[in-house]
């Protein structure tokens, strides 16, 4: 577990932040460039001389007005915004370079021949970093953190500049790795993609504090005042390996969904959602002349206002559950939507993961 | 060349040798300090490193005459601890040549550390390095052409050093006679012959070096483009 309480002035800019980061969990930090969220990972990893306060792992002290340990001694790995090979190294050199002797190594949870099947990199083994491209440089480069056998891992906006096919590929990886290690992860980043699929808790940051905190589910309304608009995450749960047309069921409550079965991980558990506002539309009664595949029963719950003046947010309960659909006043008036009414929601999934 | 030339070579190349190696031991924190921190003390600190580019040796030569003989501070200092004071001694003209070639090992290594990224610094302590396996790492492999030429310049800078020495040194074989003084010494007794050997042989020398440095220098891989510029 990671208590942090801290301070640090940079010019006039100022980081001044408590919290409890959860253990054996990611934990997103979210928010607009230019907040400190990057000041942040660096006051943990040791690396921002002047910081103020009190930094504890577990039991130790790593900060503290008495005591400093230094980076190298704190067990932790940092990814970069920018992957930071050592350029004059091959790419078996930087991935050897924070791993424990091989006597020590034996007993450790992430082994080298894992790591590098994992991410792919048996091709480049030989190569200099010049002569990688962007999106392996940048796998390289966690890779050669998990070696280092990080007991916290801190990720700084490790997807920036890669394309999506690569962006999800090491998402998934990190997902995977977090899971099989129980890895306590921070992850930067100003995506909402990013942090739907891999956090189970968010920090919110704005110019330097925090502004909110808690699971990704109770997070979900913050999230939607930075990126693409509001948003939900609902939680499914495989139905009964139904298939039919490349459609796999999925459980949300009671009611049935379908979803396209590629790139799904066969024994899966429980998934994540994302829905846009945008792409949820409502009715009255039942669809039937639709594309869209799914429609869930719904209750509204209130209304919020948007961003353009002539739509609304609607809030809605499916079961237990939180879904957001994006709706012109017009269209609220001419269907004389109420709270308390049931309705219809159908909507185009953006992505499960 | 007969024995006392000879003598003088040997005497050159040991001044050069031991005045590199110990401005490279002095030179690499200095100039990693100027070029890594911002500070008041920095430009009084690079003016003064680099006065023995502007100065006369002669200069150089009389302070240090006055400082390490009997009569001053240093000296005087030795002498009361039962030492021998420094003028006219191996250690004062090694002291004399650390201090004139000065700016020849710090400013190339001071240019060489300023394009060290700290990124990767920063990476390497996250992954458990400690200052001095940073150093040797990452430092040291990105900065050997830094290193290459402040130690060629250095030794190179100490071979054609004269005004110092004399100043400081006299021309004693075996302890202060090096060959810049030694073929001042044969052309103003005319032994031109004597002379022009010494002069010939240092001159190619010399080009060897510069010129095995500047081909180094060249590769893909040589780096520290910045002296070529």
């Amino acid at each position: 577990m990671l208590h942090v309480d801290i301070e640090l002035q940079r010019g006039d800019f100022r980081l001044q932040l408590a919290h409890q980061f959860a253990a054996h969990k990611v934990t997103a930090i979210f928010g607009p460039s230019g907040c400190g969220k990057s000041t942040l990972l660096r006051s943990i990893a040791g690396l921002e001389p002047g910081l103020r306060g009190t930094v504890c792992w577990q039991n130790n002290i790593w900060h503290a007005q008495e005591r400093i340990v230094k980076t190298e001694q704190r067990g932790i790995a940092l990814v970069f915004q920018q992957p930071h090979l050592f350029t004059t190294k091959t790419v078996e050199a930087n991935l050897r370079y924070g791993m424990p002797r091989a006597s020590v190594l034996k007993a450790c949870a992430m082994q080298f021949e894992d790591i590098i099947e994992l991410l792919s990199l048996q091709p480049f083994m030989q190569r200099k970093p010049a002569q990688l491209s962007g999106g392996q440089q940048q796998r390289v480069a966690i890779a050669r953190a998990l070696l280092s056998q990080p007991q916290l891992l801190l990720l700084d906006e490790p997807m920036n500049g890669l394309d999506q096919a690569a962006k999800s590929q090491i998402m998934a990886d990190l997902k995977r790795i977090q899971q099989r290690f129980a890895l306590p992860i921070l992850l930067v980043s100003h995506h909402v993609d990013e942090v739907v699929q891999l956090a189970d808790e968010v920090v919110i940051m704005r110019e330097g504090k925090l502004l909110s905190t808690g699971t990704l589910q109770q997070q979900v309304g913050q999230l939607s005042l930075h990126d693409e608009g509001p948003l939900s995450v609902l939680s499914i749960s495989p139905g009964d390996n139904n298939q039919k047309d490349g459609l796999l069921a999925w459980q949300l409550g009671q009611q049935t969904l379908w979803l396209p079965t590629t790139g799904l991980p066969a024994n899966s558990d429980s998934k994540r959602l994302l829905v846009w506002a945008r792409d949820v539309s409502l009715a009255t009664g039942p669809l039937k002349n639709t594309s869209l595949n799914n429609q869930v029963r719904a209750q509204i719950v209130g209304f919020e206002r948007a961003q353009h003046d002539a739509e609304m947010v609607v809030e809605l309960a499916v079961g237990e559950q939180q879904l957001r659909a994006l709706v012109t006043k017009a269209s609220i008036e001419r269907l004389n939507l109420r709270a308390g009414y049931c309705v219809y929601a159908a909507f185009k999934a953006a992505a499960l993961h | 060349m007969d024995s006392s030339d000879w003598q003088a070579v040997t005497l050159t190349l040991q001044l050069g040798g031991y005045t590199t190696l110990i401005l490279l031991v002095i030179a690499t924190p200095l100039a990693w300090w100027l070029a890594r921190q911002r500070s008041w003390l920095s430009a009084p600190v690079q003016a003064i490193v680099a006065l023995p580019l502007v100065l006369p040796p002669t200069v150089l030569g009389f302070y240090l005459l006055i400082w390490l003989g009997p009569e001053g501070f240093v000296g005087a200092t030795l002498e009361s601890l039962g030492l021998q004071h420094l003028a006219f001694s191996f250690e004062g003209i090694l002291i004399g040549s650390i201090l004139y070639s000065l700016p020849f090992a710090v400013q190339p290594l001071t240019e060489s550390f300023r394009q060290i990224s700290q990124g990767q610094l920063d990476v390497a302590a996250t992954l458990g390095a400690g200052w001095w396996r940073r150093f040797w790492t990452i430092v040291v492999p990105s900065c050997q052409g830094g290193f290459l030429i402040a130690a060629t310049l250095s030794f190179a800078h100490t071979l054609g050093e004269f005004g110092v020495i004399l100043m400081l040194g006299g021309s004693i074989p075996g302890e202060t006679q090096v060959l810049s003084v030694l073929i001042y010494d044969h052309a103003e007794a005319m032994n031109y012959q004597a002379a022009e050997n010494l002069s010939l042989g240092l001159l190619l020398f010399s080009f060897v070096v510069l010129m095995a440095v500047y081909t180094w220098q060249k590769r893909p891989t040589g780096g520290a483009r910045y002296v070529a510029r």
